[in-house]
């Protein structure tokens, strides 16, 4: 080799080094300080040794500072490439808040909209991870800043249901760039560090932050303690997705049986409808290992989502919790619903549900915020999901939770249902106080209304008993099997068995009109 | 002829006789002293005169009550059939309130059912008209009829054939999510009530005192935002809902029909100049904007009381359907607020389902929401409209008239062309920002924002650039032309002239949807 190549080298060599140095060793300081990894470090913690492989590092601010003051931009504040986690590969992306506080410039935006039609194309994960106080984009003398935010958040939107995209929000986001981590499929977020905000007036400590959008906003998947946790969280979650919607979850080998019988299943539900209990007891012993990898778990806690494995294949659980809110439906967990179906669905990941709930709130309270067409948006949601769908009805399925849920009309592969479960319009109480109000007034008189409303409420509770309702296959109120309970694991593992391979016709149409 | 033959006629000619008066001449009159009119009174008026063609007529109850009674329902208080509106064909439901309050007994399910589905299949829009009392309560062949959800069928067929519901009188509990699916809720404002509980089923269930004006059509305009378009009554309703057809194409094959427009097609529109005032903080109604623009100044609005900066609305340039979004700059806050976006949600999924190209009008005010609706999920729903304008692959044609600004909405009112915007125009005074946000993350935030970031270099994004500064650069991909006002309605319409045969194709998924924020 010829001497000329040394000097190309060498300047290829110093451009890595000055990657590495970042926005320079104070602002690196700094962000250790603040507890913080660096976008880098980030990086490494996140893929397998040694798998990652940089593209965009030649990358410079290009333009005259406002202020006139040099400052360094390695790669332009942002570290992307693809890598291998798990020895799956993926894509994926870091905001360097060392670079003038990873304000997003022009060049940034079309490196990262860039980085997502690869992984696009590509057909495999991205995952982000966000450490930025705001935007420096520029729409003057030709600057591309806004063209390129549009740029990314459309390929966002268009890769939706293609690919899985991951967002760590590992420090601040906001303007425009913060609507990504919501059109992303999950948001992992740093309790201390983690600020998510459009831009308008912030009264209360504490908004923007993880709890706060986890709890109130309903935009935060997992709440985390530190990047390590968050970096965790990801690789964790990675372990339940395909690649791509032409591709199937991973299956594992599982040190589980798959024929578990759980005789303690029983000690769970009280004796008496109106106790509650809480569906977690009842997850864990159905699912490999007792592992439930639960999502949005301080939002709309009255419905759990999450995921598991059966017999190490995966699935997706989306369970009434009768010890929050007796397990209703609202609007908040009709959103949390809606959206994890669609997730599930895209994915190829099969459904199952697990209903015991006392349907929708009404009143003017829940009608103001439009609790019709949440509910609405169920249905239409459920009624496009062509992955395969269980549904076990464990006790109460009242209303129009029992639709959403998946009853037999809404057209599940399978629906099974305890001994204990009932199908009604609305609770036996409601309807022994709708239609025997008169003899209940009379028994009030008599002095013995307890006796007589009991003596109503069990009629009725038998009228609605599964057991009862199934004598007729025809009867939309119908389980296709009442199982034992101790024996869900294993009757969940033969129906996901027996469906493995469905397959359910779309409609042709150009999209369909889901109600808001 | 036969005597039999004669005899069977005549069984005929009575049931069908029988049939229009439904449930009697008592209950006929009630109905009418409600204000309302008979189920067949409203087909008449729906449709086009002696076009309808009825089916399942001879139908009559099968089950029975608990309590062994039969009482007659002639046509089990559900009359289906097919009909003309303006020539086209169109699939009608409507409930009977006359027979037993039109309560869903199972041959009444079933008509419903199968009424849909022909509809679906034989590509022609579905209209409910819809009066029903709900479940026939008592009864228990319906639970047993094995029928076709109508939940499911709607939701399978959306986005096949346009489906429109008009609600004269109550719909409570399950049955409330019929029109809930539809694309679009018609309401009258003197009869209709939608209920997820009724008065009495929501004081069984939480002991809550509520009256009629919950559930009523302006309730459900003003404040839940699922009724789409209000009429005074019966008659005025059905009306409107011949109108809103007009707009619609029969199914997502079609385009939504031309019309010979009186209107002409180069006409300048010299008032514009004087209706939007060039100073940014005067306010102004954009209707009286779009008055001028579209053709003979009719449009048809969707949610007209409902998240009143955001106006959603069917018109015409020069005799071809456009939907039209635009600012109300008279109207306080933001386009991107929840209730805003859910708005334009709806209205812009029927659009790209049914090919109607989308005309935004742009003057976004410098102001973003704040912590109220970031606690509610902001957002999510920015999100939401954000995903169905990048990926609706209609026409998407924008004019700025004065402001635009990225964080307050100007990527879902076609402010960049990478989100798939076709063309952009902009009046001479208009001025953008990629932010209009004034919020100071060192203070709300702190933790290592540098000191002098804004003054280095976060105030690019923040900065109001003249139209002129934009256009200059066309690699920005922000405005394709400044136009002078008095000549947007000759730009429109040559801009659909131009994305007339517009298509566009996204990558590829496995199913037809993606995973949207909700």
């Amino acid at each position: 080799m010829g001497k000329w190549m040394d000097g190309y080298l060498h300047k290829l060599e110093m451009n890595r080094l000055e990657s590495l140095t970042m926005g320079g060793a104070e602002r690196v300081e700094l962000q250790r300080s603040l507890g913080k990894l660096t976008a880098r470090e980030r990086i490494d913690r996140l893929v397998d040794k040694g798998t990652f492989d940089e593209i965009g590092s030649l990358v410079r601010d290009n333009r005259l500072p406002r202020d006139g003051k040099i400052r360094p931009s390695p790669g332009e504040g942002v570290v992307m490439g693809f890598g291998k986690i798990a020895g799956r590969p993926v894509m994926l992306y870091s905001i360097d808040f060392t670079v003038m506080s990873g304000a997003i410039s022009d060049q940034a935006a079309w490196k990262l909209a860039e980085v997502i039609e690869m992984a696009g194309k590509r057909r495999m994960p991205v995952i982000g991870m966000m450490d930025s106080a705001g935007e420096r984009l520029n729409i003057k003398n030709g600057g591309t800043g806004l063209n390129g935010m549009a740029k990314l958040i459309r390929n966002y939107s268009i890769y939706s249901g293609i690919i899985p995209r991951i967002m760590l929000l590992l420090g601040p986001c906001t303007g425009l760039f913060s609507t990504v981590p919501v059109l992303s499929d999950f948001l992992i977020i740093n309790e201390n560090t983690g600020f998510l905000w459009l831009g308008g007036d912030k009264k209360t400590e504490g908004a923007g932050g993880a709890d706060f959008h986890m709890e109130k906003s309903g935009q935060c998947d997992f709440v985390v303690q530190s990047d390590e946790e968050a970096i965790d969280k990801a690789q964790e979650l990675l372990a339940f997705l395909p690649l791509n919607c032409w591709e199937k979850a991973p299956e594992i080998e599982t040190e589980d049986d798959p024929g578990r019988r759980d005789e303690t299943i029983l000690d769970v539900m009280p004796d008496d409808p109106k106790y509650t209990y809480d569906i977690h007891d009842i997850i864990e012993k159905i699912v490999d290992n007792g592992d439930f990898f639960e999502i949005k778990e301080d939002f709309a806690t009255h419905l759990v989502i999450g995921f598991a494995r059966f017999n190490g294949q995966v699935a997706g659980i989306v369970a009434n919790n009768p010890d929050e809110m007796s397990g209703v439906f609202e609007i908040n967990s009709s959103d949390k619903y809606d959206r994890f179906i669609m997730f599930l669905d895209a994915f190829n990941i099969p459904l199952v549900n697990l209903v015991d709930s006392t349907a929708y709130v009404p009143g003017d309270k829940w009608e103001r915020l439009g609790i019709i067409r949440h509910g609405a948006k169920n249905l239409m949601s459920y009624s496009h999901l062509t992955c395969q769908k269980i549904t076990i009805v464990l006790r109460r399925a009242y209303g129009g939770a029992n639709i959403v849920m998946g009853c037999s009309q809404m057209n599940p592969d399978f629906v099974l249902g305890w001994p204990s479960g009932e199908f009604a319009p609305t609770g036996p109480e409601a309807i022994v106080q709708a239609v025997f109000h008169k003899q209940l007034e009379k028994a009030r008189e008599k002095g013995n209304y307890d006796e007589v409303y009991n003596t109503f409420v069990s009629i009725i509770r038998e009228h609605l008993n599964i057991m009862t309702l199934s004598k007729d296959w025809t009867s939309y109120y119908m389980v296709h099997e009442a199982i034992d309970p101790r024996d869900t694991r294993p009757m969940i593992i033969k129906a996901l068995m027996a469906t493995a391979d469905k397959y359910e016709e779309q409609l042709d149409k150009r999209r369909f009109i889901k109600p808001a | 002829m036969a005597e039999k033959m004669k005899e069977a006629i005549q069984k005929l000619k009575d049931i069908q006789a029988k049939n229009l008066i439904g449930g009697g001449q008592q209950h006929v009159d009630r109905q009418h002293s409600r204000g309302k009119l008979l189920a067949r009174e409203r087909i008449d008026s729906l449709l086009d005169p002696g076009t309808f063609i009825e089916l399942g007529s001879c139908v009559n109850t099968t089950g029975s009550r608990m309590d062994g009674r039969v009482s007659d329902a002639p046509c089990d208080g559900a009359v289906i059939g097919y009909g003309e509106i303006k020539g086209r064909n169109v699939a009608v439901y409507s409930s009977d309130f006359t027979v037993l309050g039109g309560s869903i007994g199972m041959q009444h399910l079933q008509k419903c059912a199968e009424i849909i589905k022909m509809a679906a299949k034989w590509r022609m829009p579905m209209v409910w008209l819809l009066d029903s009392s709900g479940g026939r309560l008592g009864y228990v062949d319906v639970q047993l009829s094995r029928v076709d959800w109508y939940f499911c069928l709607i939701s399978k067929y959306s986005g096949v054939v346009p489906q429109i519901n008009v609600l004269m009188g109550p719909c409570i509990a399950g049955q409330a999510y019929a029109p809930t699916l539809c694309d679009f809720l018609l309401m009258s404002r003197e009869t209709a009530n939608l209920w997820l509980a009724g008065p009495r089923q929501a004081a069984a269930a939480t002991s809550e005192k509520i009256d009629k004006s919950v559930g009523s059509a302006d309730y459900h305009m003003k404040y839940s935002g699922t009724c789409d378009v209000v009429g005074a009554n019966d008659k005025e309703t059905i009306k409107k809902t011949r109108e809103l057809l007009s707009y619609l194409p029969s199914s997502y094959l079609e385009k939504s029909p031309a019309i010979d427009s009186t209107d002409t097609p180069d006409r300048l529109v010299d008032d514009l100049i004087d209706i939007v005032p060039d100073d940014y903080d005067t306010k102004y109604d954009m209707h009286d904007v779009i008055k001028t623009l579209v053709d003979n100044g009719e449009y048809y609005e969707i949610k007209d009381e409902y998240a009143k900066n955001l106006i959603t609305c069917f018109c015409r340039f020069n005799g071809e359907t456009v939907g039209l979004v635009a600012n109300n700059p008279n109207e306080p806050g933001s386009i991107v607020e929840i209730n805003s976006c859910d708005k334009y949600y709806r209205f812009l999924q029927a659009l790209d389902a049914y090919n109607i190209p989308l005309v935004n009008l742009v003057d976004i005010p410098p102001f973003v929401p704040g912590e109220e609706e970031e606690a509610i999920g902001l957002l999510r729903h920015y999100g939401k409209i954000l995903d169905v304008y990048a990926t609706s692959t209609i026409p998407k044609i924008s004019i700025v008239l004065r402001e635009s600004y990225g964080d307050a909405g100007s990527l879902i009112m076609g402010g960049a062309r990478e989100m798939g915007t076709d063309l952009c125009y902009a009046w001479p005074i208009a001025r953008f920002a990629v932010e209009a946000s004034e919020l100071d993350y060192r203070e709300v935030y702190g933790k290592g924002i540098e000191e002098d970031a804004y003054e280095g270099y976060m105030d690019f994004s923040r900065e109001k650039v003249d139209v002129f500064d934009v256009a200059k650069g066309y690699t920005t991909q922000m405005v394709d032309e400044i136009i002078e006002p008095k000549e947007t309605r000759i730009k429109i319409i040559q801009a659909l002239q131009l994305t007339g045969n517009k298509i566009e194709k996204l990558p590829k998924r496995n199913k037809l949807h993606g995973v949207p924020p909700v």
